[in-house]
């Protein structure tokens, strides 16, 4: 079995529960949720040479690229074979799934590792290779688009304000 | 975080297995990055070789239907009017036409030898026909039957280019209202001939409507299949 280096050891639990937290508060099921955080760190830890600068908006962005993904399988697979009933969803979560997928790419991925994993802007354009100005432009964009969606006015919007 | 209340309130806490299933997981994604490099690799060793395979075969030869086999020879150089039998080439596919009358107007059917009564042809093909009979005299020539080979050699033949087949309305000439233009020939003749009509375009108008629309403006052009190959033997106007 490959050891672990140990820069990485020491950031794992950190990396792990962040990138957990934005799986499940993207998706809400724990099993997937899981699953894709270990994916994500899986993938940090092969580039662990170029990454571990900038190790948690790395992971954040690949754990969000990831949960995006499946979200998109499930709608795709919930087309052909609907949901039970019995099944509960937290209203909130469905709206922000929704708006997400009315997002565009770019802003999506912007919003998502600003306010959902709440890494700071320069982290953020760290992450997805750009400057911090298109990420504050991105990031105001997709806050108004996330607004209009977001309706009627809930909790989590007047977090934004 | 603004999704504070999205969290699981009892999230998972990494051990020592986490740890491990997630170097695990890399050690794998590693060897498919591998595999996937090495199998790109190969296909594009492939692509090379075979796209240099490609360019260095000979282009000459014209397509399979055009293809004659033996490189006939085809030379003749005479007018309508002194067009003896004997220049035509000895080649199965082109054999002398049929003399009907002897007058100044040339009057010739094709032969019937080696003509089948074959299958509708499909417009591609009748596109391709069409455009090696309007490139040159020596393409006009191979693309013809010899009974049309007078025209051409004046230089008077009609030049149907760029008709692309959705153009292009296919039937037999018995169907086409331009059986008469077969004039003596025989009835088999006109039975194995077919008529692909040109008509005028581009539009978005499918080819049977500008055909009735401006009939004037339609080309008709006579076609029979001998030993597979397509030939042109009439054109009109």
């Amino acid at each position: 079995m490959e050891q672990i280096r140990p820069d990485f050891e020491t950031e794992f639990p950190e990396l792990h529960r962040r990138a957990y937290d934005t799986a499940f508060v993207i998706l809400g099921q724990r099993t997937e949720a899981e699953d894709l955080a270990l994916e994500a760190l899986a993938r940090t830890y092969l580039r662990w040479d170029k990454v571990a600068d900038y190790a948690t908006p790395f992971a954040l962005r690949v754990v969000t690229n990831l949960a995006i993904d499946s979200l998109r399988r499930e709608k795709l697979a919930r087309r052909i074979l609907p949901r039970p009933e019995s099944a509960e969803e937290n209203p909130d979560r469905v709206d922000l799934q929704r708006a997400l997928f009315e997002l565009p790419r770019r802003q999506r991925r912007v919003v998502v590792l600003r306010y959902v994993c709440d890494l700071p802007e320069s982290e953020v354009a760290a992450a997805l290779g750009c400057s911090v100005g298109t990420v504050k432009s991105h990031a105001s964009r997709g806050l108004a688009t996330l607004r209009r969606l977001l309706t009627p006015v809930r909790e989590t919007e007047k977090e934004f304000r | 975080m603004k999704f504070q209340h999205l969290l699981d309130p009892d999230p998972p806490r990494p051990t020592d297995e986490t740890r491990h299933a997630v170097v695990s997981r890399a050690g794998r994604l590693r060897r498919q990055r591998k595999f996937a490099r090495a199998v790109s690799a190969i296909a594009c060793s492939l692509a090379v070789v075979l796209t240099l395979v490609l360019l260095l075969q000979p282009s000459s030869s014209p397509s399979r239907l055009f293809k004659l086999g033996p490189p006939y020879r085809i030379s003749v150089t005479l007018s309508a009017k002194t067009f003896p039998l004997s220049t035509y080439p000895d080649a199965p596919i082109y054999p002398p036409p049929v003399l009907v009358g002897a007058s100044d107007d040339w009057s010739g059917c094709p032969a019937l030898l080696g003509v089948v009564a074959s299958v509708r042809p499909q417009a591609q093909l009748v596109a391709r026909l069409l455009d090696q009979l309007g490139r040159d005299k020596l393409s006009a020539l191979k693309a013809s039957d010899p009974s049309y080979w007078p025209i051409i050699l004046e230089g008077n033949w009609a030049r149907f280019q760029d008709v692309s087949p959705g153009r292009l309305l296919i039937m037999s000439a018995a169907q086409s209202g331009y059986v008469s233009l077969l004039g003596r020939c025989s009835p088999a003749t006109v039975r194995d001939t077919w008529v692909a009509k040109t008509c005028p375009g581009p539009s978005l108008k499918p080819a049977s409507e500008t055909c009735s629309r401006d009939p004037a403006l339609a080309g008709q052009v006579f076609l029979i299949d001998r030993h597979g190959h397509w030939l042109v033997d009439f054109t009109y106007p």
